[in-house]
């Protein structure tokens, strides 16, 4: 597959669409857990199609393997309701579907009026350029983000130490 | 035209080979497994059914499919059923990257190493769901257990990977194997070679990190509710298909793949496969089982920083010397290596020591904690002051 397939990638938005809806509709935690696992798989999909081979395996190694079982296991943990948990139905639905339809249409103008290279980076093996890219023209902000997380880990372990006295 | 046939006989092929590899050490592993227990524990192992019974496995088989197929009635059942099709989705999918022969790769990614390490994500899924739907304590405790043992041993397992990528210039596999044509990785890593052996049998849940189905605590783990043919789906296919799966990537990585001295291809991968196995085999019937916090404190404390150290050191003689990095490479991991075996038994020995010194002191209040030094000294002379007030 060389070219980008318009039909593939629709197949593949309406997964992302059904499967992110799903993780607002679904009565059970843990259902809406797995359809977020099979959004995200569908995003790489996505990635896969754009010949992003290195973004797609990122995102199932980060958001399906660390972030989602991460997600699935403090679920389980706590003991949650028994009941169905009413998400997509509670009195807050109407003021999120507003902020949404704005969000919507503020995207929807940016992105469209975004002007696009069609150069991509398909010609030639991706992960080269990336890390290229990465480790010489941005290798202090790379640093600095890797900074910040190491940050936000340390601060993390702390306050759940604290609580735990 | 021609090509779309050409691509699904491809993928036709794939599969069947795929689905073989898996069922195959589904029914051979098991039952060496029960053979060589037995042997190795001095008692006969299963030798009724067929010539040394290696009908076995048929027999168990044709058991396990007659039997029937339970579903808990309280538990979550599409996602019961759902659970062992997610598990199975790993051994199938790293297959897919796998160099089985100097021809034969079903795709070659640019990215196959990361490829690996993402896939390795559905097996813990499978195993947390299974456990959650069953809607049973022990399959939960199991499924709970299961995904905090792999989420903390792939950290030093993808360190280790890095090490490999590093030595090869690629991340693609063909690569990996194309760059062990002079010497294999395990005589240039060895510290890393061990770092994925220990890792990759925490990944698999094999003994002696077995606690995720620990039979004498949590009845089978996640998958105490299961039965007939999806309790051999899991038991059988998922759990050897992933060891052969696992023993395929090891060799691939650090053993040259098919390479090997008088005949080549795919029997080389056998034969490597089938040691690999044995060597689980050997653990199970060897060791004891780990506790919770050993596991944990071993991987993040001992594990992750030996590798981190490991790959520092790889990646700075790469760097330092870009002609010739093998044999400092070599020495550096050979000498860690020995020390770590050396050193690791003096290590635990001392950590249990302490631990069990803690344990007995905590019931006389935490100011005793801070002398454990010289509590540790009465304790040896089985002086036993402290009880009396």
């Amino acid at each position: 597959m060389t070219e980008f397939s318009p039909t593939a990638f629709y197949i593949l938005a309406f997964m992302v669409v059904v499967f992110a809806i799903g993780v607002v509709s679904f009565k059970n935690l843990i259902h809406s857990a797995l359809s977020m696992v099979l959004c995200f798989i569908a995003v790489a999909g996505i990635y896969i199609l754009l010949h992003a081979e290195l973004i797609a395996a990122a995102q199932v190694l980060i958001y399906v393997g660390a972030i989602s079982i991460l997600i699935i296991f403090a679920i389980m943990l706590t003991r949650h309701r028994t009941g169905d948990l009413k998400l997509f139905f509670s009195r807050q639905s109407w003021l999120a579907l507003v902020f949404v339809a704005v969000a919507t249409i503020v995207f929807t103008a940016v992105l469209g009026s975004a002007n696009y290279r069609s150069e991509s980076l398909a010609q030639n093996p991706e992960d080269e350029k990336i890390a290229e890219l990465v480790f010489n023209s941005y290798a202090f902000p790379f640093e600095v983000v890797s900074l910040v997380l190491l940050v936000a880990i340390v601060g993390a372990v702390l306050l759940a130490k604290r609580e735990k006295q | 035209m021609a090509e779309i046939i050409e691509l699904i006989v491809r993928f036709i092929v794939a599969l069947v080979i795929a689905l073989a590899v898996i069922h195959v050490s589904g029914l051979v592993f098991p039952f060496l497994l029960r053979r060589l227990w037995g042997f190795m524990g001095d008692r006969l192992g299963p030798n009724r059914v067929g010539p040394q019974g290696i009908f076995q496995p048929i027999a168990d088989g044709i058991k396990l499919f007659t039997k029937e197929d339970i579903t808990p009635a309280r538990s979550n059942r599409w996602l019961f059923l759902l659970a062992p099709a997610i598990a199975f989705t790993t051994p199938m999918l790293v297959q897919v990257v796998i160099p089985f022969s100097e021809s034969y790769t079903i795709a070659d990614l640019n990215i196959g190493l990361l490829y690996l390490v993402a896939i390795g994500a559905f097996a813990v899924l499978g195993m947390l769901v299974g456990g959650w739907a069953s809607n049973n304590k022990y399959s939960l405790v199991g499924g709970l257990r299961a995904a905090a043992q792999m989420i903390s041993y792939e950290i030093p397992l993808l360190l280790t990977i890095i090490v490999v990528a590093l030595l090869a210039g690629s991340l693609s596999l063909d690569s990996v194997v194309a760059a062990q044509e002079g010497v294999w990785f395990i005589l240039v890593q060895p510290m890393s070679f061990l770092v994925f052996i220990i890792a990759g049998v925490a990944e698999l849940n094999r003994t002696p990190f077995d606690l995720p189905e620990a039979e004498s605590e949590l009845v089978s783990g996640y998958m105490t509710e299961y039965s007939g043919m999806r309790f051999a789906f899991f038991y059988g296919l998922i759990e050897w298909g992933n060891v052969t799966v696992w023993a395929l990537t090891a060799s691939t990585l650090f053993l040259g793949g098919w390479r090997g001295p008088f005949i080549s291809g795919p029997a080389w991968l056998v034969i490597k496969v089938c040691i690999f196995a044995f060597l689980i085999i050997w653990f199970f019937s060897t060791f004891p089982r780990l506790q919770v916090d050993q596991l944990m404190t071993f991987a993040w404390k001992i594990l992750i920083p030996l590798s981190l150290v490991n790959l520092t050191v790889t990646a700075f003689f790469i760097v330092l010397m870009p002609d010739n990095y093998l044999w400092p490479i070599a020495i550096f991991s050979w000498v860690i290596m020995i020390a770590f075996v050396l050193l690791m038994p003096i290590v635990v020995k001392r950590l249990l020591l302490k631990k069990r010194l803690y344990t007995r002191l905590t019931d006389y209040g935490p100011w005793v904690i801070s002398r454990t030094a010289s509590m540790r000294s009465q304790y040896y002379r089985g002086n036993s002051k402290q009880t009396s007030d």
